[in-house]
């Protein structure tokens, strides 16, 4: 008899090992299939498991009997395979590259994640999708949700992910005038928001000529800049701001 | 043998499974006369549902290591596995 670790498993991590481990069987079995003819796959599996439940108020957990232990609850699962069309038909699709899970929005509490996730919504899409059907989030969930708190950790997890990254800055001549040219990355989102970017020279504000995802223009007038380092500040929207000292 | 006996671990369940799906594994000719399209199993088997420090499931299982009732039988669960035939070319 094999020793069994007693914590407790979510239902979710269970069907996840349970699926993995069926198609690993599935896998061997076609690698199988390569040499022989006819072969065998598995087309239903069900499994009866003798558990005990437990509930913390918030998720249902279960431990295995073991040996000894009587009363357990008798869980039945059924697994069959279904089609590639059926998977597309029902299946969500998966969080894309410009999305953001809801599980790794920084600094989201576990509460307001477990109520949005009790509520299908896992990724800010989701979360974009239930505000364009009008959906008041705080009313269908069960625990008291800040909107714009969450709305605000959201754009601040898409910037870090989406972080500036400067190339090249110079000061040059641009259309008679002079500006601070920098080249890069990620400068400029698509909604800086308004009254972004805005741009700081010595504490002193300086108005930004172009701003793009790769190139920044900001005007400075010459005279004011400073023989040593010229602190220039340019906040790019709430969630991201560039410093870098100039030398003229 | 589908039990490890170094460490008494119960063997992944998928390899368990694998060993049922494989009750006819010399069929290297093309099949003729009469061969089984569909084998059902349902039997009792023991299973590992260990919860890893990440939070995964490692899932082993097997059939019963004890059939004698002694002090304490070990628990059993239940596991039934429809295996159907396919032609692979």
């Amino acid at each position: 008899m094999a020793e069994r670790a007693a914590p407790s498993w979510s239902l979710k991590s269970f069907l996840d090992s349970l699926t993995l481990e069926l198609d690993k069987v599935q896998e061997t079995l076609a690698v199988k299939a390569v040499n022989r003819r006819l072969t065998y796959t598995v087309k239903d599996l069900s499994l009866e498991l003798q558990l005990f439940p437990e509930f913390d108020g918030e998720e249902l957990r279960f431990t295995t009997a073991r040996p000894g232990e009587t009363g357990a609850a008798r869980i039945n699962f059924e697994l069959g395979s279904i089609t590639d069309r059926q998977i597309r038909e029902t299946t969500r699709e998966p969080i894309t590259r410009d999305d953001v899970a809801i599980e790794l929005v920084e600094g989201i509490d576990p509460r307001t994640r477990a109520s949005l996730e009790k509520i299908g919504v896992s990724s800010v899409k989701d979360l974009e999708q239930m505000e364009k059907h009008n959906i008041d989030i705080e009313k269908v969930s069960d625990s008291p949700i800040d909107y714009r708190k969450l709305a605000q950790m959201i754009q601040r997890t898409r910037r870090r992910r989406l972080a500036p990254h400067v190339r090249s800055a110079s000061l040059t001549t641009h259309e008679g005038e002079t500006v601070v040219a920098i080249e890069g990355e990620n400068l400029v989102t698509a909604k800086p928001g308004p009254g972004f970017p805005r741009a700081f020279l010595n504490g002193e504000e300086v108005p930004v000529r172009t701003a793009s995802d790769t190139t920044l223009r900001i005007g400075v007038d010459e005279s004011r800049l400073a023989p040593g380092a010229n602190a220039l500040q340019v906040a790019l929207d709430p969630y991201a701001v560039l410093r870098m000292n100039l030398r003229p | 043998m589908l039990v490890r006996r170094d460490d008494l671990a119960l063997m992944p369940l998928s390899e368990f499974i694998v060993a049922m799906a494989g009750f006819r594994d010399d069929t290297h000719a093309p099949p003729d006369g009469i061969v089984p399209t569909a084998v059902e199993l349902d039997l009792p088997v023991e299973l590992d549902v260990e919860r890893k420090p990440d939070g995964t499931v490692h899932l082993g299982g097997g059939p019963p290591t004890q059939k004698i009732e002694t002090s304490v039988m070990p628990v059993f669960h239940r596991l039934a596995v429809r295996i159907i035939a396919t032609e692979a070319w």
